[in-house]
């Protein structure tokens, strides 16, 4: 996928949530007040309860003290090893601002109860000590994952000791292992090899209640330690889990060693067993956001020659109109004994080709619903003389659907296949007009996708006509349901909200009908209701100042 | 803009420039992270005020911007790593939101999605594809090489694509 287009989808998911956010023009002049600031006096207090507390501070401030001294040391000697650098930020429980806490609490900080509160401290008399602790994460890691403790010693250690302000019971070590350099533990926590190890434990009894190893891909030395070390099973559900893909992927020769590993020890191997189809299915996803550049659509090669042509006699796919819909002709990225090109829609293609126009609309914005109907193909070719074996094709839909019309069926065969020039070639003629708004672009697409069987409900922007409920309507309708719901008359709702706008929505064949107070200040409405524009009814009405309905 | 070591009132000049050009961009860093108005605000608050109070030591080694977002991230990052938000739930659901007929559902759940991420991705994903910082800058930002920078994206695009995927949400 382009760039560009990941870009564009961040900035509007970003934009919308802090769409209500408005520039402070008084921030300058208020940083620079506080900037000036003094720090406030502190309360006189009696010189015998100075001393007293003195007293105990100083011994409690000592303990607290060496152990801060002594944490802070680790996280440097491991940020000295693992060349990179980072900060500490474990605060003694009694320099903790507790009173500022309570003052500052509210529910928007987060905490459900503000007795949940725990902060990363150092551990007190009572509390599991940390030498224990590590002793019992490095236990931990190698009994897991058979790492050597050599190793697990070798790595940056982060450890962080958490304790309940408002209970004495609630602490918990958590320590964190690093066996890469220059990467920034606080900051990077990427996974690919080698990744980290966490271990929680808890406080004082020293019980592991979390160990685990970050990781999302399956890696063959890791794989290999980890098998040696007699944890088969962690290995097969790795390569069987979430790693499958990458497992798949692998250099074959590494593959087939893990697999003999595998039946040796008397695994299943079916999961591993993958017929063309579950090849293909597997692979639809990487062929589908494939951007190596290796689109052989137009490349004259033997091979592709026949591909498309089995693509054209079977499918009715022509490369012109494989091109419309933003497919490419990838090679397949899994090893294999014949020829196998894969046909694949490109959301790379139809990235940079949205990119590219002035509002990407028509075949730009149909080619995300062909896709759905069209699947992916392989064709499968002998490596010395190109002839055709097989044509595999995987696709989501299950039913295909016995309606005439293209949009009525969930899988296109070749019959339907070839109805599908007459949508695109009016597709390629929508283009944004000048004047026109992007609404109405809309509206002149669904128009088009339900002509040719698209569903109102998939569809359903449309014009307002005159059989509708027009402006005047929906307000008076919605100015009642609103009545309704806060149990005033109607005329006291105007009184209350003497603004109303009510605006057509053609996307969803709604009024949108918005009521603000007043204060002219106030940039959003209260209340908006929704009136259907067909029927009359009330969709739904939203109460803006407190997010519900 | 430089920023150069001056007298009492060229700084307070040389904030009211920061704040005019990079508040929105400081705010809306801070929401990436925090996910809440209050305290992005706040964080931004806190963030010009820590410019303010080291516009002395700013070298012009690198952007304002540049120095800005630094500064930003890391204030994020201690309000993320104190006390009250270490086993907090941060999930917003979608009923909690304003349902205007405008609102796109899709791109809010990709935002949550993003939010889900660990940091380093969302540093990397608010810095390239948000802020529409180059590598180099996003390495002054965090720390780091444009090297690693490029390798994070790298891997920042991968996931990217998968939530799109995942989530059936395609470019408008």
């Amino acid at each position: 996928m382009h760039d560009d287009v990941l870009r564009r989808l961040v900035h509007h998911a970003v934009d919308q949530r802090t769409a209500s956010f408005t520039p402070n023009p008084f921030l300058a002049q208020q940083v620079i007040a506080k900037g000036k600031e003094t720090k406030p006096m502190k309360k006189k207090i009696t010189l015998g309860l100075v001393l007293a507390l003195l007293l105990l501070l100083i011994s409690v401030t000592a303990l607290a003290l060496t152990h801060l001294e002594e944490l802070k040391a680790v996280w440097e000697d491991s940020y000295e090893r693992m060349n990179t650098y980072g900060g500490f930020y474990a605060v003694p429980m009694e320099e903790f601002d507790l009173k500022g806490f309570e003052e500052d609490y509210t529910a928007s900080t987060g905490l459900e109860r503000k007795e949940d509160l725990v902060i990363n401290t150092v551990p007190q008399e009572g509390d599991l000590p940390y030498e224990e602790a590590y002793l019992i994460a490095i236990a931990a890691i190698t009994e897991k994952f058979g790492t050597p403790e050599s190793e697990i010693e070798a790595m940056g250690v982060y450890p962080e000791f958490y304790k309940s302000v408002y209970n004495d019971d609630v602490s918990e070590w958590e320590f964190y292992f690093s066996p890469r350099t220059n990467v920034n533990i606080e900051e990077d926590n990427t996974y690919p090899p080698p990744g980290e190890y966490r271990v929680y434990i808890e406080s004082p009894l020293g019980e592991v209640t979390y160990c685990g190893w970050y990781l999302d891909e399956f890696f063959p030395d890791y794989a290999k330690r980890t098998w040696e070390a007699g944890k088969h099973e962690y290995v097969y559900e790795r390569a069987k889990g979430n790693a499958f893909s990458d497992f798949f992927l692998m250099e074959t020769e590494q593959r087939e060693y893990f697999l003999q590993l595998f039946d040796e020890a008397g695994f299943d191997l079916s999961p591993f067993q993958q017929t063309d189809e579950a090849l293909l299915e597997n692979l639809s996803f990487t062929l589908e956001f494939y951007d190596g550049g290796e689109n052989l659509m137009h490349a004259d090669l033997p091979g592709i020659r026949e591909a498309l042509a089995v693509m054209e006699e079977k499918y009715g796919l022509t490369p012109d109109l494989m091109d419309d819909l933003y497919y490419a002709a990838l090679p397949s990225p899994a090893a294999s004994d014949t020829l196998d090109i894969c046909f694949s829609f490109n959301y790379d293609l139809a990235a940079r080709a949205g990119s590219e126009l002035p509002y990407p609309y028509g075949l730009n914005a149909f080619c995300h619903v062909a896709r759905k109907h069209l699947g992916s193909f392989m064709v499968i070719l002998d490596k010395d003389n190109f002839q055709v074996q097989n044509v595999i094709r995987h696709i989501d839909a299950k039913n295909p659907g016995t309606g005439e019309k293209l949009l009525e069926n969930s899988v296109w065969e070749k019959e339907l296949i070839l109805k599908l020039p007459a949508l695109t070639g009016q597709l390629k003629q929508l283009t944004l007009a000048e004047g026109e708004s992007t609404m109405e672009l809309g509206i002149r697409y669904d128009e088009i996708m339900r002509s040719f069987g698209g569903s109102m409900e998939e569809f359903p922007s449309r014009r307002l006509t005159a059989h509708d409920v027009q402006q005047d309507q929906a307000i008076q309708i919605a100015t009642a349901a609103l009545a309704e719901k806060l149990r005033l008359s109607p005329g006291d709702v105007l009184l209350a909200y003497p603004q109303v706008q009510a605006t057509y929505v053609p996307g969803t064949a709604a009024w949108s009908v918005q009521f603000f107070t007043e204060d002219q200040t106030r940039a959003e409405y209260i209340y908006e209701t929704l009136v259907d524009a067909q029927n009359g009814n009330v969709l739904s009405i939203f109460d803006y100042t407190q997010g519900n309905g | 803009m430089n920023v150069h070591e001056g007298c009492m009132d060229e700084k307070e000049q040389q904030l009211i420039f920061l704040v005019e050009s990079c508040q929105s961009a400081v705010y809306k860093t801070c929401f990436f992270y925090l996910n809440d108005h209050a305290l992005a605000e706040d964080a931004m608050q806190e963030t010009f005020l820590k410019a303010y109070r080291s516009l002395d030591q700013f070298k012009n080694k690198s952007t304002a911007k540049t120095w800005l977002m630094r500064i930003a991230i890391n204030t994020c990052k201690d309000i993320l790593k104190s006390a009250w938000y270490r086993h907090t739930n941060h999930h917003i659901s979608l009923d909690s939101l304003p349902e205007q007929s405008a609102w796109d559902h899709q791109a809010d759940t990709l935002y949550q999605r993003i939010c889900a991420l660990p940091l380093r991705e969302r540093d990397i994903i608010q810095l390239y594809y948000y802020q529409d910082m180059t590598l180099e800058e996003i390495g002054k930002v965090l720390h780091i090489t444009p090297s690693c920078v490029s390798r994070k994206l790298k891997r920042a695009r991968s996931l990217l694509r998968k939530i799109l995927e995942k989530e059936g949400i395609y470019h408008a």
